[in-house]
């Protein structure tokens, strides 16, 4: 089954075969946008509410990523503790704590969820944390489960086939335009919490997509999880392209990609403008056309501190927006035709390139409209 | 019966299926900029709504009570669906205007008086329920300024309600502006850019949630002065103005092909973004043609 035609999504439309979604992201909470640089929206707060699977796992462990994955991370046996709006991991267990994770344990309130980080990086002991809820809860095993939190598009609808056919977007504060704004389907992720480590480290996990299994179109960007210190170091993904063919290598020439220093969480830490940068994704070896796993990440020199998150997404469409307070529409049947196909299980998140200087916070408002048959 | 095809589309009209109504909304007030303001309750034609009966206690909207954009009565009963065929809308006479995306909308249902001066939870009555889209899935909740707000130091306040799914949700912590108007989203206005989520019109709602049923109680984190209705709304169609005096145009199914369905008993009306501009007093007029098959 597919829409094969006008008339039959008309009829989709009036079989309610049909989604409209609004939503809204704020992009950096702490930092300005730079100019000329790509960022990922997904871990902005907004609606819908922000990712928070995004370095919530096991150092160099694949993860698959789809609308309903779920990921957790816990403190140790009763090592955890609430007082007003600070939660303290004393002893750690498992995985990481992230912005966004819903917390749960004993007399832990409903609905208490991580809104910043305190002294706490995910998985350090007497790490802090602080959480949208004043309450007490004395030491226990607390749990954070990481949703990716993706655009809903009416879920899933095999066997028919869904298609996106308008997207808007908008924004009022100022220096947000020009600026576009990539939807991507982000399928997997990659922890990458040894960021003071040189060389290749190599990923673990048996890397099965849920989606695009082949790996045609999809490729990789890289952003913090927890804030950068202080390195540039270059990047090369050592991974096996969508034809199968394995180590294929992120090409030194004209450059590989270089990091930039005390890079922010959201922002793709080699794009920008001069040598060494590149945006969205990390570039291809020549002649592929995507990826199918990743082997490893080579950080040329130590980053200090931080985590980094390796994401592998498929890009969907490109909407851009021209002027600041002016809505920005796209009809993705009669306009630019494609109807560009949404998957069951889609992770749905938005990448923005900051064509100016954007300030902390800004907010980006649009809608989505998608049909199936 | 249905329209699934644009020859259905075009029998309807031939066959006398439409209906073409008119709107003319006077802004009575200036807004600041990059601020949502709901029209519903701006004077005109049709009449304003107020969103004021019995404090706190939830009551439904519908054209045959409470008016509303003019289109066609119900039809469902006939075996039918309403659609939006067209909406066009221009601005006369000012020089400052709404450059930012409306929203047609269809009101479902609201919360009257609820009091932005106590931090005490302000319970609120569901004796009554939805009516249309009864699931609540795709269904908004936005905080509509009845008497504005004074907004010092971006008041926060949390609500619970049920989810699409049936579910009791603590929402997470929403941010008001700072611009005292009423009409005004009290979340969504240009005082508050530096809160998250301020330029999202609607409340923002928990982790997996994609529809509201119900409000169960509002808390203010700290009293402010003034006073909200909470509205349950379900977005239909977007448009833009782009210049003063040139008319806005939305044929959905020719040049943004989602053809939205209208639900019978539907209260239609607008949400405006501003924009940068502040939208000064002055008129707002348009019209909806709607076409049923």
């Amino acid at each position: 089954m597919a829409l094969q035609s006008m008339d039959q999504i008309i009829s989709a439309i009036t079989a309610s075969q049909f989604n409209r979604t609004d939503w809204n992201k704020n992009a950096l909470p702490v930092t300005a946008q730079t100019a000329g640089t790509w960022y990922d929206l997904s871990t902005g707060a907004g609606n819908p509410f922000q990712n928070s699977t995004h370095g919530s796992t096991a150092n160099l462990a694949f993860q698959a990523l789809s609308d309903t994955t779920t990921t957790t991370a816990t403190t140790a046996a009763t090592s955890g503790s609430i007082s007003g709006t600070v939660f303290t991991d004393t002893t750690h267990g498992t995985n990481r704590f992230t912005v966004g994770m819903i917390l749960t344990g004993t007399g832990v309130t409903a609905g208490t969820y991580i809104t910043s980080l305190g002294t706490g990086t995910g998985a350090n002991n007497g790490g802090t944390y602080n959480v949208n809820i004043s309450q007490t809860v004395t030491s226990q095993t607390i749990t954070g489960t990481a949703r990716p939190s993706g655009l809903y598009t009416g879920g899933d609808v095999s066997p028919s086939i869904k298609n996106v056919l308008n997207v808007s977007a908008y924004s009022g504060a100022t220096t947000s335009a020009p600026t576009t704004l990539m939807l991507v389907d982000q399928v997997a992720m990659f922890t990458v919490s040894s960021v003071t480590t040189t060389g290749a480290q190599s990923f673990t996990g048996t890397q099965t997509l849920p989606r695009y299994a082949t790996g045609a179109g999809l490729q990789a960007f890289i952003v913090p999880s927890v804030v950068m210190g202080a390195g540039t170091p270059t990047i090369q993904l050592n991974y096996t392209n969508a034809a199968g063919t394995a180590s294929r290598l992120t090409p030194a020439s004209p450059s590989l990609p270089i990091a930039t220093t005390t890079s922010p969480v959201g922002s793709i830490i080699y794009s920008g403008t001069g040598a060494g940068k590149y945006g969205p994704f990390v570039p291809l070896q020549a002649g592929d056309t995507g990826i199918r796993s990743i082997q490893s990440i080579n950080l040329s020199a130590t980053m200090t501190s931080g985590s980094l998150v390796v994401i592998l997404a498929k890009p969907i469409f490109t909407l851009p927006i021209t002027t600041v307070g002016v809505a920005s529409e796209r009809d993705l049947v009669n306009q630019l035709p494609s109807m560009p196909r949404i998957f069951d299980g889609a992770n749905l998140q938005w990448l923005q390139f900051a064509g100016s200087a954007t300030p902390t916070n800004t907010a980006y408002y649009g809608s989505l409209d998608v049909a199936w048959g | 019966m249905a329209i699934r095809s644009y020859k259905d589309l075009v029998d309807a009209e031939e066959n006398g299926q439409t209906f073409f109504g008119s709107f003319r909304k006077n802004l009575n007030a200036v807004t600041g900029v990059n601020s949502w303001f709901d029209v519903t309750l701006s004077p005109g034609n049709p009449l304003p709504f107020y969103y004021a009966s019995t404090p706190l206690i939830g009551a439904p909207m519908g054209q045959a009570v409470n008016g509303g954009m003019p289109h066609n009565p119900p039809v469902e009963n006939l075996g039918y669906k309403t659609y939006l065929k067209t909406l066009n809308i221009t601005q006369g006479g000012v020089t400052s205007i709404s450059t930012g995306p409306m929203i047609l909308m269809d009101y479902l249902f609201y919360y009257p008086f609820i009091d932005t001066g106590t931090t005490d939870e302000q319970f609120l009555d569901n004796t009554a329920s939805l009516t249309r889209y009864t699931s609540g899935q795709g269904v908004s909740v936005m905080a509509v300024q009845m008497a504005g707000l004074l907004g010092s130091g971006n008041p926060t306040f949390q609500f619970t309600y049920t989810n699409q799914n049936g579910e009791l949700k603590t929402s997470p912590r929403q941010t008001c502006g700072t611009a005292t108007l009423v009409g005004n989203l009290a979340t969504a206005n240009g005082g508050g850019f530096s809160g998250s989520a301020s330029n999202y019109p609607f409340l923002i709602l928990c982790p997996e949630d994609t529809g509201i049923r119900s409000v169960q109680s509002v808390t203010f984190d700290s009293p402010d002065i003034g006073l909200l209705a909470f509205v349950l709304v379900k977005p239909i169609e977007q448009i833009a103005l782009r210049e003063v005096s040139s008319t806005a145009e939305r044929t959905p199914v020719i040049d943004f092909f989602d053809l939205p369905v209208i639900a019978d008993n539907a209260y239609l009306s607008i949400l405006m973004n501003s924009g940068l501009s502040n939208i000064s007093n002055g008129p707002y007029i348009g019209t909806i043609q709607t076409v049923w098959g």
